[in-house]
């Protein structure tokens, strides 16, 4: 078999071609999105979370009711209708401007959580696992024995002491215990990082503290942060609405998912659905949203799965 | 072990030491004593009280008594119901909530580990969906919520089970099913997950290359690995159905600690809220070391530490 | 030369990745004899591993899958029988042992009970008779005080134990064949060492055929007798042992050769590694995987995978167009080939 003798000359290598990337190349927040916006359970959470929030801001104004307002006469136990959407309760209360108000407590319980996660348990953590030796012994023990006690039980002491009822002392009982596994998990972060080449090669070429802290170590822990904070809100509301539930929490005439549940409980034996139907619908629904948007954030943050 | 033992007993230990003393500390910072609340009472009955219960003395001495008592495992008196100790109602309600938070975690582990590998075996197919989307569920609706739409379901409207009440065997299914839900459904997502984290790791291609089949492979290799985190979860897990049984003793009318202790905190009873924190903080702390003990056992690394081999 | 105990055909095996295909394996032809040692070389994503993988159907899948082939063990098609027919034949007629010691032991079993395992299944042996072959097995590979090391477990052992236990562990049921993947990467020189040589040992004493895969030709050397060198999914060249070291005919092999370090060539030509990266196997190219690469290139390389030539009949193999009658001679070139003259 021949073959034309021009197809045997030397042909040119072609490896400038080669050195070109075939795949776009992305940042590692553009992957995140991309990964989260293919998740239809966390955008389910997303929309649900915003939804939540707006509902939360404009939902005691849509009707023409206030959350304490009662109506005694003809007003009570109304079953929902255009007049009121989620009927009303034993004291002639809207119910849909109450199930709007809790979710003001709620999300506010949440959010503080959230910020006190940040406060407390992010610079707890970084402060120990950056320092390291005796201080971070010291710091994590105290988490240790901490860590060993019954978070809710801690809080229903704190708030049976302070004998007070209210948003404030829940908030106060709730930020004392709730930083610990923030402090743990970033501790844990820093330490693994230090370990490694990048940081060392940084502060090998002199970088400040402040630097390494801001350029190196805190933007490669904050997806861990942003996943556990998704996990931290709905774990304060459950908890808030847990307290109101039992009695420690918010107190009537303000209006508190749990404390709703609560009053309402006596309905399983009268046919007054509506009262305990919607507090209960819109908790366990917040959690839900929260818990999909948070699982979401985990996939797509997770290292593991970026191929 | 031995080691490993004595370090969790140590910590275990101040853990405790940790609660009694902030437990003394915020007793003493409630405004004002035990006696002052109640009825009015003539000024020398109140020293002779005080006198009774050692509240006349200084604080340090009655920091030293209170951890003394406590060491024989004293817990004090209830203000309330005087004719009672704490210890008393403890006795006669523990063994209630201990069956209910048992059967509870027995059902949560047992429902969540086979879902969790129901999940797996079955990844992104049809049962991995149904159960996932059942754990998020399940995560998401507190036990105070589905409790009584068990109770209204279950025991009024289709009249299968009792709405309430302890003694029946029957009673006990609503509240243990009310307790574990939340439970079932964070051991199965662990379980599912380690299962597929287990499945890609080397020493199951190893177990796959001697010829076991599939069956064989997961039942050997598999589930034993798979499940050391589950045990990990498990003391969190008991804390949970624990706490969550203040509330479903209530909603379910149990006579359980669960149920005296939020009847202590709705008339401000003080020493029996104190007492059976104490008694809760205990029991939990003791229920971790038991199941770090669990973790030694099932991981032969911890076990038998070091490597002999180098 | 007798019939050959394994026979590999044609084999294609590719991967699905949400960027596409990966032909990860793309029409090899293998054959190993009974009691010999074939080494497979090749930098890491050349195919071998897969390829071994896919003799005892490891391959995990999905996302893998064999697209076409025949892998022939005394005359059946391993890709053709049943699961069930499988099951029997791995660990007990081939066994496979795997880079990674550390890993490749599973943690909360005894290292004795894990090379039990496939004795009472596969033998049907009693839990006493698997014990005792358990025991015999770890003193045949070498680990002292057998006795007491079978009722341990592997983080007490260290890593060349290990991987000597996963030797035991491949070898308890005497398989006619013995993958080894990469059995020497993990481990300390010294400890490699003493793997190859305890390898060699006990092919000699079972007359077990042996598949050695790895990148390091320092181990070929050692304990190979053929070697069948990869390059982006394809056989490029197959040899005893002497053609590959100094009788080698295909480009890349010299890279490879040139890429070893070694004590007697001249400081001043070094080491030459191969310039440029292996072919991207979501879309191969249609010639020689190697033609980008090559200094010897030609027009044809790029766009037509050359014919297989056989060098010495019957033994060296080798896929390259500079054999063909119409190519230059590489000497007229001018080129450096005294990496290969001894």
């Amino acid at each position: 078999m021949t073959m034309p003798a021009e197809r045997f000359e030397s042909a040119p290598k072609r490896q400038a071609a080669m050195e070109v990337l075939r795949r776009p190349s992305v940042t590692y927040w553009q992957d995140v999105w991309r990964r989260l916006r293919k998740n239809h359970l966390a955008i389910i959470g997303l929309i649900g979370v915003a939804l939540l929030i707006i509902m939360a801001i404009i939902g005691p104004y849509l009707q023409d009711y206030s959350y304490y307002e009662q109506n005694l006469g003809t007003g009570k136990n109304l079953s929902p209708s255009g007049e009121h959407l989620f009927g009303t309760d034993d004291l002639g209360r809207d119910v849909f401007v109450r199930v709007w108000y809790g979710a003001r407590i709620s999300l506010v319980v949440g959010f503080a959580a959230a910020l006190m996660d940040l406060l407390i348990g992010v610079l707890w953590g970084g402060i120990a696992g950056y320092k390291g030796g005796r201080i971070d012994e010291v710091m994590m023990r105290i988490v240790d024995v901490l860590w060993g006690l019954p978070y809710l039980l801690i809080v229903i002491l704190i708030l049976v002491v302070m004998d007070d009822p209210g948003l404030l002392p829940i908030l106060i009982a709730l930020s004392i215990t709730g930083w610990l596994n923030m402090a743990r998990l970033v501790r844990g972060q820093i330490l693994q990082l230090k370990e490694q080449e990048f940081v060392m090669a940084a502060q090998t070429l002199g970088a400040s503290t402040k630097r390494l802290m801001l350029k190196h170590l805190i933007p490669n822990v904050m997806g861990p942060i942003i996943v556990m904070i998704t996990f931290t809100v709905p774990t304060a509301i459950f908890a808030e609405a847990f307290l109101s539930f039992l009695g420690l929490g918010i107190q009537a005439p303000f209006a508190s998912w749990g404390t709703m549940i609560n009053d309402s409980l006596i309905v399983i034996l009268m046919d007054d659905w509506w009262r305990l139907f919607f507090p209960a619908f819109f908790l366990s629904m917040t959690l839900l949203v929260f818990n999909f948007l948070g699982d979401g954030l985990r996939d797509a943050l997770d290292p593991k799965m970026r191929k | 072990m031995l080691r490993f033992i004595g370090r969790r007993v140590v910590l275990m230990l101040l853990s405790l030491w940790v609660i009694a003393t902030l437990t003394f500390v915020l007793m003493k910072c409630i405004p004002g004593d035990p006696f002052t609340s109640e009825k009015k009472y003539p000024p020398q009955t109140i020293a002779n009280l005080k006198a009774e219960y050692g509240l006349d003395k200084s604080i340090p001495e009655q920091y030293v008594t209170y951890i003394t008592n406590l060491a024989k495992f004293d817990l004090g008196f209830s203000i309330n119901n005087t004719s009672r100790t704490v210890n008393e109602m403890l006795s006669d309600s523990f063994p209630v909530s201990a069956e209910l938070g048992a059967y509870s975690v027995l059902l949560a582990l047992c429902a969540g580990v086979l879902m969790g590998i129901t999940a797996a075996l079955w990844q992104n197919r049809l049962p991995d969906y149904v159960m996932m989307i059942l754990a998020v569920i399940g995560i998401s609706v507190p036990s105070f919520v589905l409790a009584p739409f068990l109770q209204k379901y279950f025991g009024l409207e289709w009249k299968i089970l009792p709405l309430a009440g302890w003694g029946d065997p029957p009673q006990i299914i609503l509240p243990a099913a009310a307790l574990a839900l939340g439970q079932v459904a964070l051991i199965a997502r662990l379980m599912r997950s380690s299962m597929l984290d287990v499945v890609t790791q080397d020493y199951i291609r190893t177990a796959r290359a001697k010829g076991l089949p599939p069956w064989r492979v997961i039942s050997r290799h598999t589930l034993r690995n798979a499940i050391i985190p589950v045990v990990t979860i498990m003391g969190p897990a008991i804390a949970a159905v624990l706490t969550g049984s203040f509330v479903i003793e209530k909603i379910f009318s149990i006579p359980g600690m669960g149920k005296y202790f939020v009847e202590s905190i709705t008339n401000r009873d003080y020493p029996v809220i104190m007492g059976t924190t104490i008694f809760y903080a205990s029991f939990l702390i003791m229920m971790n070391l038991l199941v770090d003990l669990t973790y030694g056992w099932i991981d032969p690394r911890i076990k038998v530490g070091g490597r002999e081999g180098r | 030369m007798g019939k050959p105990i394994l026979e590999i055909k044609d084999l294609h095996v590719a991967f699905k990745t949400y960027a596409g295909e990966v032909q990860a394996v793309r029409g090899v032809d293998l054959q190993l004899e009974k009691g010999e040692t074939l080494a497979i070389v090749g930098e890491s994503g050349s195919g071998k591993s897969v390829t071994a993988q896919s003799v005892m159907r490891l391959i995990p899948s999905p996302p893998g899958k064999i697209k076409k082939g025949e892998i022939l063990f005394e005359g059946k098609d391993l890709i053709q029988i049943s699961d069930k027919e499988m099951f029997r034949i791995r660990g007990s007629e081939i066994g496979m042992i795997f880079q990674d010691p550390m890993t490749s032991l599973n943690p909360t079993m005894t290292v004795g009970k894990q090379i039990m395992e496939g004795l009472m299944w596969h033998q049907k042996l009693s839990k006493d008779e698997a014990y005792q072959r358990a025991v015999e097995m770890l003193r045949l590979v070498g680990i002292p005080t057998p006795e007491k090391r079978v009722n341990q477990f592997p983080h007490q052992f260290s890593g060349g134990m290990r991987q000597r236990g996963m030797i035991a562990i491949a070898l308890a049921c005497n398989p006619k064949i013995l993958i080894a993947d990469e059995p020497t990467t993990a481990l300390d020189v010294t400890i490699q060492a003493q793997i190859l040589e305890l390898m060699k040992e006990l092919q000699v004493k079972t007359e077990t055929a042996i598949i050695l895969i790895t990148h390091d030709l320092g181990v070929v050397a050692e304990t190979a007798h053929r070697v069948a060198v990869m390059y982006g999914g394809k056989v490029v060249e197959t040899g005893k042992v002497e053609d590959i070291f100094y009788r080698s005919r295909h480009p890349y092999t010299w890279g490879l050769l040139g890429s070893m370090p070694r004590l007697d060539i001249k400081r001043e030509d070094d080491l030459s590694p191969i310039p440029g990266s292996p072919p991207d196997l979501f879309d191969p190219p249609k010639g020689c995987p190697f033609a980008d690469r090559c200094p010897y290139a030609m027009h044809i390389c790029h766009d037509e995978m050359p014919k297989v030539t056989e060098v010495t009949s019957g033994t060296h193999q080798v896929a390259c167009w500079l054999e063909d009658s119409q190519a230059p001679s590489i000497e007229s070139r001018g080129a450096k080939v005294n990496i290969v003259s001894q």
